[in-house]
């Protein structure tokens, strides 16, 4: 659940820009070299005939036919009840309640809208592929495709009314069951939960640790291989601090309190009082002037696992109210101090957190400790997440409809299947382990795919060497070639796992435009123009008469 | 891909192929079919060709090869002065499919509102066309019904609309009268004809002999691909060693006394009888007889009314 991106904006466009000028650069001297070799000079100008064609093809479309493709794409789906798929979530809806949510549970409204987020995706998106993949091969079986290219229709509009009228029909559905979804969630979650339903903003800061000497350090490891926490000793100088910037007054209008959100963990060396809570200390500061305000104790609240909520009562469940004017303890003296004035400077502030309990452990990551901005609604997160899900199904919709322009039904429907799968799995496993058998300099046991296979066939057992021969260079020769072209799959096969924004709602948080929203919107659009050019090819290519 | 010479079109020429050929391959790349061998022609504007061959003679390949639907293996095509790939060319072009190939689930007000929307029409203009070409075929009672539910006759009515619904200069007709009856086959070779009337050209495609004979001024017979006849139709048909002679019913010795002049001048008569009109008209005209006289039964012998 990332919140902050590593990749600037400008960055990642011009690094797809370049890709796809590089392939187009490959490609025309590819196609230029191969007409030249065919057919001499008359080739290679009817060649760049093509490419200008193609260029004009691409880019003066007409709307009113695009707009008219589109609605029959529109009229064939709906033929081809589509909708009912819209009836199947309502049985879903109907019956779900009885399985989902338990009495016990401290966040039940987690199940419920991930049910809704999941149900959503997981039934729309076959049937993105399967509208997308089936209408225009069955338009080509048919031959009623062959009457409309016989006006003048361009076949870049018919790869574009095909996409725009799958979309829209999904879109509908989408916006149906979105809405339904979104009435069952109100419904459902308990009143004693309803205020889990929330959008939290969170302002994450940078994060480092200081050993006792006030040097940076990496923190302790007591043994969780799993947790990515790490530990600060208790009852030592040892600290945890969080660097936060871009702090503004007037995001905090009407004198509003700026809330610290935590999720700490203890770790226990000893067992001590069970029922008395580890405790931390929290300091602010100011980065420029080092003015220091301590705010108090707190306790980590080792057995909550309930989303923090502001009851206006106290400082409650993980949540530290910061006035806009604090009190505190100079020595002996109570002081006052403005929080914007004193503490912030330039929008930055510092936050150290020390762990009280002599002997005791502290477990903080960056994402542990974060200035709670003001609450959205559910609502924002809700639809937020929709929209990405519907980016996704657009992406879905242009790979269906490009693979259809050049396969049959059956085959563009397993094609499609298989990229979205593969890009999940390569991105999720496949190429880090490949990545490590190269970064570790061929050292990993058993050697790559190519090499296993061969250990496999010999009887080879995987921890002894391959003898010194032309075998070995083969084998791995191959293995860096097939890692090659993984490693290429990569960033040519999408991930659709990356427009998953279910897991922000789910926990309570608002969808992050930056790290989330943002990069989906780029995924499709990055997709969409290579997927249309090379959808507009396969059609234009194809003879629809041919026997 | 075009190979070849390249050719320039006359003023009066709509359409012009040149060593057009056309091989179909298989997956291997090794040569199947050669469906259309080295055709040269030209249709000029304003007459009604006819492409005429058996099956499998290229007629359809070489029509689906001006319309950008086959690429040529070689050869070049000119339509309406530009290139047979360049789909601006259809702006003038209607084109009517062997099969009608339509949208089953929409009905024909639908059909034709939806290809006007291709040629970029407006509305005032689509339903304007859409009403005199759905009045022009006869399916005004039926425009709102699916295409599904229409039966051979009745699609290819609305198949013919669309290829006209961009009023356009060149016609297309692949089969234009299969699958209609009598009535429906009359009305759309009268159709063909008063679109030459109207100064439009028409290709047409078919092995119902009668039919072109009716309405071509100039054929082209293919077999096997290739050209074997290319000419106008009263100049292909005409037996130019007669002389056909239709008087009004002679007794037998005014026949003879024609037969005697006719030896004068060293001629011979070849044959004599009545004439005898064709199916097509017979049955055109027992239709008339019959909605004119219902409940009587029409004697064909009888004197045709003028």
């Amino acid at each position: 659940m990332p919140f902050d991106t590593n990749h600037p904006l400008l960055n990642v466009i011009l690094q797809w820009a370049l890709i796809l000028c590089v392939i187009s650069v490959i490609g025309t001297f590819v196609g230029g070299v191969s007409s030249l070799m065919g057919g001499g000079k008359r080739g290679l100008s009817e060649f760049f005939g093509v490419i200008g064609r193609a260029l004009s093809d691409l880019i003066l479309v007409s709307p009113q036919r695009i707009f008219a493709l589109a609605t029959l794409t529109t009229r064939e789906s709906v033929r081809r009840k589509a909708l009912w798929i819209g009836a199947v979530f309502l049985v879903l809806f109907m019956f779900a309640g009885w399985f989902i949510g338990d009495s016990d549970d401290t966040t039940p409204a987690k199940a419920y809208i991930s049910f809704v987020i999941t149900t959503i995706r997981w039934m729309l998106l076959p049937l993105a592929v399967l509208l997308s993949c089936w209408g225009l091969p069955a338009d080509i079986k048919d031959r009623s495709l062959h009457t409309v290219v016989t006006k003048p229709v361009r076949r870049s509009e018919v790869v574009l009314g095909r996409i725009a009228g799958y979309s829209f029909v999904i879109t509908a559905i989408l916006l149906v069951v979105s809405v339904v979804g979104y009435g069952w969630i109100l419904r459902v979650v308990p009143e004693r939960s309803q205020r889990q339903l929330i959008s939290r903003v969170p302002r994450f800061g940078g994060m480092k640790m200081l050993d006792q000497n006030g040097d940076l350090f990496t923190g302790v490891n007591v043994g969780d291989m799993l947790d990515l926490r790490r530990f600060i000793a208790g009852g030592t100088k040892e600290l945890a601090m969080w660097q936060f910037q871009g702090l503004k007054e007037s995001d905090f209008p009407n004198d509003q309190d700026l809330r610290l959100e935590y999720a700490f963990e203890a770790f226990r060396s000893y067992k001590g009082d069970i029922a008395t809570q580890i405790e931390f200390s929290i300091d602010l500061v100011n980065p420029e002037t080092n003015q220091r305000v301590r705010l108090g104790v707190q306790p980590v609240n080792e057995f909550s696992s309930e989303i923090a909520h502001d009851l206006k009562e106290n400082q409650t469940e993980n949540l530290i109210l910061i006035p806009r004017t604090i009190s505190y303890l100079d020595g002996e003296t109570t002081k006052t101090a403005d929080l914007f004035k004193d503490l912030v400077a330039n929008g930055n502030l510092n936050v150290e957190i020390k762990c009280l309990d002599a002997g005791q452990y502290l477990g903080v990551s960056p994402g542990d400790l974060f200035v709670r901005m003001p609450d959205r609604s559910f609502a924002v997160g809700y639809w937020k997440t929709i929209f990405t899900t519907w980016l996704m199904l657009v992406l879905i919709i242009t790979i269906g409809t490009t693979a259809s322009c050049i396969l049959k039904g059956p085959v563009a429907t397993l094609t499609t299947f298989g990229l979205l799968i593969l890009g999940v799995f390569l991105k999720n496993g496949l190429i880090m382990r490949l990545g490590k058998y190269y970064s570790d300099g061929g050292e990993v046991v058993g050697g790559g795919s190519v090499e296993a296979f061969y250990r496999l066939v010999t009887g080879l057992n995987e921890s002894t060497p391959l003898d010194e021969s032309i075998t070995k260079t083969v084998i791995e020769t191959l293995d860096s070639g097939v890692y090659a072209m993984l490693y290429l799959a990569q960033y040519v096969i999408p991930d659709i796992s990356i427009f998953d924004a279910s897991t922000y709602l789910a926990n309570g948080f608002d969808v992050p435009l930056a790290s989330c929203v943002l990069p989906s919107l780029l995924i499709t659009l990055g997709f969409f123009i290579p997927a249309y050019i090379i959808g507009y090819f396969g059609l234009q290519i194809r003879e629809l008469e041919a026997k | 891909m075009e190979l070849g010479v390249s050719i320039s079109m006359s003023a009066e020429s709509v359409v012009e192929i040149r060593n057009l050929t056309k091989i179909y391959r298989d997956f291997w790349g090794r040569a199947k079919v050669k469906a259309v061998n080295s055709l040269s022609l030209e249709v000029k504007k304003g007459e009604i060709f006819g492409l005429l061959g058996p099956n499998g003679s290229g007629k359809t390949t070489t029509l689906k090869m001006l319309l950008g639907l086959l690429f040529p293996t070689e050869g070049e095509i000119k339509i309406l002065g530009k290139q047979a790939h360049d789909v601006s060319k259809n702006e003038r072009i209607g084109y009517l499919p062997e099969e009608s190939y339509l949208y089953r689930f929409l009905n024909a007000d639908e059909t034709l509102d939806f290809y006007g929307r291709l040629f970029n029409m407006s509305a005032a203009v689509r339903k304007e066309r859409k009403d005199k070409l759905i009045e022009m075929v006869g399916l005004n009672y039926a425009r709102r019904r699916q295409l599904k539910e229409y039966s051979k006759g009745m699609t290819r009515r609305i198949g013919l609309a669309q290829a006209l619904i961009n009023d356009p200069e060149l016609v297309i007709l692949d089969e234009p009268t299969s699958g209609m009856d009598p009535l429906g086959t009359r009305e759309v070779k009268d159709l063909i004809l008063k679109l030459r009337d109207q100064g439009k050209t028409v290709v047409m495609c078919s092995h119902l002999l009668q039919d072109v004979q009716d309405v071509c001024d100039r054929i082209a017979i293919l077999y096997g691909g290739e050209l074997k006849v290319l000419g106008d139709v009263k100049d292909l048909l005409q037996s130019k060693g007669e002389t056909q002679l239709i008087t009004s019913k002679l007794d037998p010795a005014a026949q003879a006394e024609v037969e005697a002049v006719l030896k004068k001048h060293g001629a011979s008569l070849h044959s004599s009888s009545s004439p005898v009109v064709n199916l097509e008209d017979l049955f055109l005209r027992t239709i008339e007889e019959s909605k004119a006289r219902p409940g009587r039964r029409y004697a064909p012998g009888e004197t045709p009314k003028a």
